[in-house]
């Protein structure tokens, strides 16, 4: 049974909304943008793509006022006993920082995820079961694998897969102190890259059986996917890509996809040196001849758990409107990205297979073989 | 069908397996750098770093893939290995973790790193462990676990679901093995699951990991006890010593 991406939302520094994403990311324009939230902390950059005017209330963590208006957008109109995946890295993690600057232990309880799972859950109005899914920047879509895989296997009709990660002194410490952030906004595939801009966003989609009333015309197949680990480095990418080719490949035969079938690519992007390096080894090793990938983390920054979801979302319009959007940032290609980054927007057939890929801390890599939901 | 499963707690350590004949023992923890090696039967680099967690999950997870053959046979890396290894090879096997309270520890021992430090700078060796899937990811390069990793948490039913999850991810193809491993602070819990039909070891209590461990320790002391001539089961205390 095929599972389809039904319904979605999604959140990010260009706004709120599918549009507003997919439109940002068609203009060239990114929201990127040098920020003093964390002025006088000394971190090797200011830039962050944050979303602009969240209006956090008292009392919410930031990553529960992205997720909020969505999510109130959606409530009462799930089956109660829809199951719930919410995907996070770090969920809301203001209540460690929360809890070591006021030396109040009881807050630290109020971080874990599965706080934020019951918010989230309380807020749908859903009873059914709930699961929260971390593989690291891999995160949602390894949840959408899973959702998919619950469809497959007639767990459930539908299953709602819900993602979320928020700017975070707490984050952006880390990767400052890993000297991964570019003090520039994120040029991903390019020969002049230096780091990732670290972003925030919030999405859900609504996965169901291809069959289900609920899957419409403009509705995205999940057709197959693979998850590996490079069981190499805790944080540093396998040099030629063994795992992420790996997991391209188990994906393409779950979706029974020759691999000169798949037109482009929804690369993970970051603009680190290594990891754009490593996903150029594992596409030439996986998939052969170029085609068309990209990057949206030139615009929407990387949103760490959320990342997946929404260059799935964005795949799924690419998809529907036989285009694929530019790589924000991108001026340069890397000469071994020649043929494959993109600057400008791609003309493609609609009715062919799309690819998206996510690789994270741990070496877990996902990807995910895409079409649209009426093939 | 679930093939082991394997315990590490304060009291002792050991895993059960579906014949019996794997069966093994501690009357405490293996968690000396020494003794983790001789489970696995490698060495192992940067065991050194791991938190508590982590080396009871390492230890568990060592003792189910054990009697399973599915640890790793030499020193070689995924990269070297070749593409027709044989099923059941490590190079197939995945992990699924579950249990969060030790990534909140080490988030907090990262900040609390931070502010000490003069709110400037943190330590990038604190802050890569402060994911729930730090220790699936030091115990995939341990032991050598190329398939599926990722940490997943249904509260109701921990180990239940990481059973049903990994049958799942093994009839899709994205597994020949998995290994779900449920942890807190003190005890780690790790079934060695197949894609094998039949009805496997099962799980009486397995709401309640605590009391699994308990269940676990006192079958194979039942098994030890029931067969205390058999050379199939080595005496209390002796597993991972000598």
């Amino acid at each position: 049974m095929k599972a389809v991406i039904a319904q979605s939302d999604v959140v990010t520094a260009y706004g709120w909304g599918l549009d507003a994403l997919w439109d940002g990311l068609m203009s060239g324009n990114s929201p990127i943008r040098a920020s003093d939230r964390f002025a006088g902390r000394g971190f090797v950059s200011d830039q962050m793509a944050a979303v602009a005017d969240l209006d956090v209330a008292p009392g919410d963590s930031r990553a529960m006022a992205l997720l909020r208006p969505l999510l109130e957008k959606l409530a009462g109109k799930l089956d109660p006993t829809t199951p719930l995946i919410l995907a996070t890295t770090v969920g809301e993690i203001e209540r460690i920082e929360q809890a070591v600057l006021e030396n109040n232990p009881a807050l630290t309880a109020q971080a874990s995820p599965r706080v934020l799972l019951a918010h989230v859950k309380q807020l749908l109005g859903l009873q059914g079961d709930s699961m929260v899914i971390s593989s690291a920047c891999a995160s949602s879509s390894a949840a959408l694998t899973r959702a998919a895989s619950m469809i497959r296997h007639g767990d459930a009709q539908s299953v709602l897969v819900v993602t979320c990660d928020a700017i975070s002194e707490f984050v952006y410490s880390g990767f400052s102190a890993l000297l991964s952030l570019s003090d520039a906004p994120a040029r991903p595939f390019d020969a002049e890259r230096n780091g990732l801009t670290l972003g925030e966003a919030a999405a859900w989609a609504l996965v169901t059986s291809e069959d289900s009333p609920l899957a419409g015309g403009s509705s995205t197949a999940i057709l197959g996917w693979g998850n590996t680990t490079d069981a190499v480095h805790m944080t540093a990418p396998h040099r030629e890509g063994n795992g992420l080719s790996r997991a391209i490949t188990r994906a393409c035969a779950m979706a029974e996809c020759p691999t000169k079938d798949i037109a482009f690519v929804a690369a993970h992007g970051t603009a680190t040196i290594y990891s754009d390096a490593m996903e150029l080894a594992a596409f030439r090793t996986a998939l052969g001849t170029p085609r068309p990938i990209f990057s949206v983390k030139g615009g929407t920054g990387h949103a760490l758990s959320a990342a997946g979801l929404v260059q799935i979302l964005v795949c799924g319009r690419a998809l529907s409107l036989g285009v694929v959007p530019p790589t924000i940032g991108l001026e340069t290609p890397e000469a071994v990205a020649a043929g494959w980054a993109t600057t400008k927007p791609t003309r493609i057939d609609p009715a062919i297979r799309a690819l998206s890929t996510n690789s994270g801390f741990g070496g877990v890599n996902t990807a995910i073989v895409l079409g649209r939901g009426t093939q | 069908m679930i093939r082991a499963a394997s315990w590490c707690s304060p009291a002792n350590c050991g895993v059960v397996t579906l014949d019996g004949a794997g069966d093994q023992w501690s009357t405490r923890p293996l968690l000396s750098n020494d003794e983790l090696t001789k489970i696995i039967g490698r060495t192992i680099k940067y065991l050194s770093r791991m938190t508590g967690e982590c080396r009871n999950s390492l230890c568990a997870a060592g003792l189910a893939m054990k009697p399973c053959g599915w640890l790793p046979k030499s020193q070689e890396r995924p990269e070297n290995r070749s593409a027709s290894a044989s099923r059941l090879n490590p190079m197939h096997a995945g992990l699924l973790a579950a249990g969060y309270e030790g990534c909140l520890a080490a988030d907090q021992t990262y900040f609390r790193d931070y502010l000490a430090s003069g709110r400037s700078l943190g330590r990038g060796n604190l802050f890569i462990y402060t994911l729930p899937t730090s220790t699936p990811g030091e115990l995939a390069i341990a032991l050598t676990l190329t398939g599926p990793s990722m940490h997943i948490e249904e509260s109701a039913n921990p180990l239940a679901a990481l059973s049903r999850h990994a049958n799942q991810m093994i009839a899709d193809g994205e597994a020949d093995a998995m290994l779900g491993i449920w942890s807190d602070a003190t005890t780690s819990i790790c079934l060695a699951i197949d894609g094998a039909t039949g009805t496997g070891l099962l799980m009486p209590d397995a709401s309640n990991p605590a009391a699994m461990a308990l269940r676990l320790a006192s079958l194979s002391h039942e098994s030890h006890t029931h067969r205390g001539e058999s050379s199939l089961v080595p005496s209390p205390g002796t597993l991972g010593e000598g």
